[in-house]
């Protein structure tokens, strides 16, 4: 897999083939967020690690399926700061990804 | 039925007769009793019984003597006062919490392998053994193995001089094929919230449930953690580094499955490098089996003298003529199992149960397979990164990468807490 820093736009793409009912292409859309949020998340890389938690935090507030939001608020518990966390609090107390929120809240808070 | 209290499985009450007191009977919790758990059933000494699966509670409850409580809750047996002892045989992201807290009830435990799932969990685990005096047994009974104690005595006396690389070699995930399974409503027999538990949300699916839950990263993590606990106890004892504490650098590449739902690499390809003493230790799934001696997997150890094959390394394993003949000199290493005609797995239960009422380490003792499990853990993380790590024994941290030290725990869904219940 490619491990290049993806930009904004990309991962609300992938958001949206993961989304898709075309499993393979899915779970490959998964993997690929995956890729590029811990690259993003490596030592070194601010400003691509910036860019990757705003664009997560848009697809954890947006109106995707629900473990399509619940993979970006994982995800958010690496790339995350203090912002993030303060951005997706709104998100603990959702019916079906409230945990996820909580989760990724307690990640970012357990950062030295 | 996602509860056996409301869905006709009873609750008969049971008094054993003692805790181990006058006659040295032990009595037994058995908490997750499909798959591994059923084995370590107590028959004759068994209060209770806890599955989340009704079907497994039915099946185990047929072989106990009398009439044990049957719960889908583990607490319910952390709770009674008259049981000893409890085995842990659930999917892995179960282990810590109620290992920890079945010593915070008092209770002895033997928990299935892997040890757990991160490292936060691991020192809790530890630290909860040592806080409430407790013996924990860790499943990972190559140590209770004469083959492995073989190869351990012709090492550890120097036979092969020091070990420079341990390569294992260890076949794919069982994660191949393709095809993905339709989330579907839990059977009725099962209860789904509570096999969840602490880890988020997915839906059921027969695929991520029984015995392929290994296939994935939140439950199971891959052969690399599940037999990887097995391999690498193995290497540890026979590289004498159970105490290691020196930084370890870990590089992993691996690739999943992209027809199966399953996110854990199914081919995964690890090298570990040690310093103070300076070695290296390799995972390669798959791998090459060493043609002297093949086994499914295995390990060859390579020192600066001669070279031994060990395969297996857990109930089964098997090694060289010249480590089975060998005969470690008075006052040399020498890995003791228990002497009983019983097989290894049973040995080590045994192990178990004598350390309870000498109240000695036992033999995989949570102390020694924490630093085991450190090992595949930090694997884990590096493939997810996708970049070289170095870990800190001393610290129990990476160095110098912020996000990879966001993998020593894995926070817990909500009401789940290492720190009770």
């Amino acid at each position: 897999m490619n491990r290049t820093t993806l930009i904004y736009a990309d991962y609300g793409k992938l958001a949206d083939q993961m989304s898709g009912s075309d499993s393979v292409a899915s779970k490959a859309a998964k993997l690929e967020l995956e890729v590029a949020a811990h690259a993003a998340a490596a030592p070194g890389q601010n400003a691509a690690r910036v860019q990757a938690a705003k664009a997560l935090v848009d697809v954890a507030k947006s109106n995707r399926p629900r473990l399509v939001r619940a993979h970006a608020l994982r995800l958010i518990g690496f790339v995350g700061g203090k912002a993030e966390a303060g951005a997706i609090a709104g998100l603990a107390k959702h019916p079906e990804i409230g945990q996820d929120a909580k989760i990724a809240i307690k990640r970012i808070q357990s950062a030295k | 039925m996602s509860n056996p209290a409301k869905s006709g499985i009873g609750f008969p009450t049971y008094v054993p007769q003692s805790a181990f007191g006058a006659n040295d009977r032990i009595v037994y919790g058995h908490i997750g009793v499909g798959g591994m758990g059923s084995s370590h059933i107590v028959a004759d000494s068994c209060a209770a019984l806890c599955d989340v699966d009704a079907n497994h509670l039915a099946n185990a409850a047929k072989r106990v003597q009398g009439k044990p409580m049957l719960t889908d809750d583990y607490r319910r047996v952390l709770d009674r006062k008259d049981i000893d002892a409890v085995t842990i045989g659930t999917p892995d992201h179960w282990h810590a919490i109620m290992a920890v807290h079945a010593c915070m009830a008092g209770k002895d435990v033997y928990s299935e392998k892997p040890v757990c799932k991160t490292i936060e969990e691991g020192l809790a685990m530890v630290n909860a053994a040592r806080r409430y005096k407790r013996i924990m047994q860790i499943g990972a009974q190559g140590r209770s193995n004469p083959k492995v104690a073989a190869a351990a005595n012709y090492l550890r006396n120097g036979q092969a001089g020091t070990i420079k690389k341990v390569v294992i070699w260890h076949p794919e995930n069982l994660s191949s094929g393709s095809g993905f399974e339709a989330p579907s409503t839990p059977p009725p027999h099962m209860n789904w919230d509570m096999w969840l538990g602490p880890i988020p949300y997915r839906p059921y699916t027969a695929e991520t449930c029984h015995f392929h839950f290994r296939w994935m990263m939140d439950s199971g993590a891959g052969f690399i953690r599940d037999r990887g606990n097995h391999a690498i106890s193995c290497v540890m004892l026979l590289t004498g580094q159970d105490a290691w504490s020196s930084p370890v650098t870990v590089k992993a590449t691996g690739k999943t499955n992209p027809n199966r739902i399953y996110d854990a690499p199914q081919s995964l390809n690890v090298t570990w490098k040690f310093r103070n003493p300076e070695w290296t230790l390799e995972w390669n799934q798959p791998g090459e089996a060493n043609e002297r001696l093949e086994g499914e997997w295995g390990a060859t150890y390579y020192g600066t003298k001669d070279d031994l094959i060990l395969t297996g390394g857990d109930g089964g394993a098997d090694t060289e003529p010249k480590a089975i003949d060998y005969v470690p000199p008075a006052g040399g290493f020498k890995h003791e199992v228990e002497p009983d005609k019983v097989d290894v797995t049973e040995k080590h239960r045994r192990n178990w149960r004598k350390c309870i009422k000498t109240r000695e380490l036992p033999v995989s003792d949570i102390g020694i397979q924490y630093k085991t499990i450190i090992l595949p853990i930090i694997a884990n993380i590096a493939y997810t990164v996708g970049r070289e790590l170095t870990f800190d024994p001393k610290t129990n941290r990476f160095i110098n990468d912020e996000e990879a030290n966001r993998f020593l725990s894995d926070p817990y869904r909500e009401p789940w807490s290492l720190k009770g219940y």
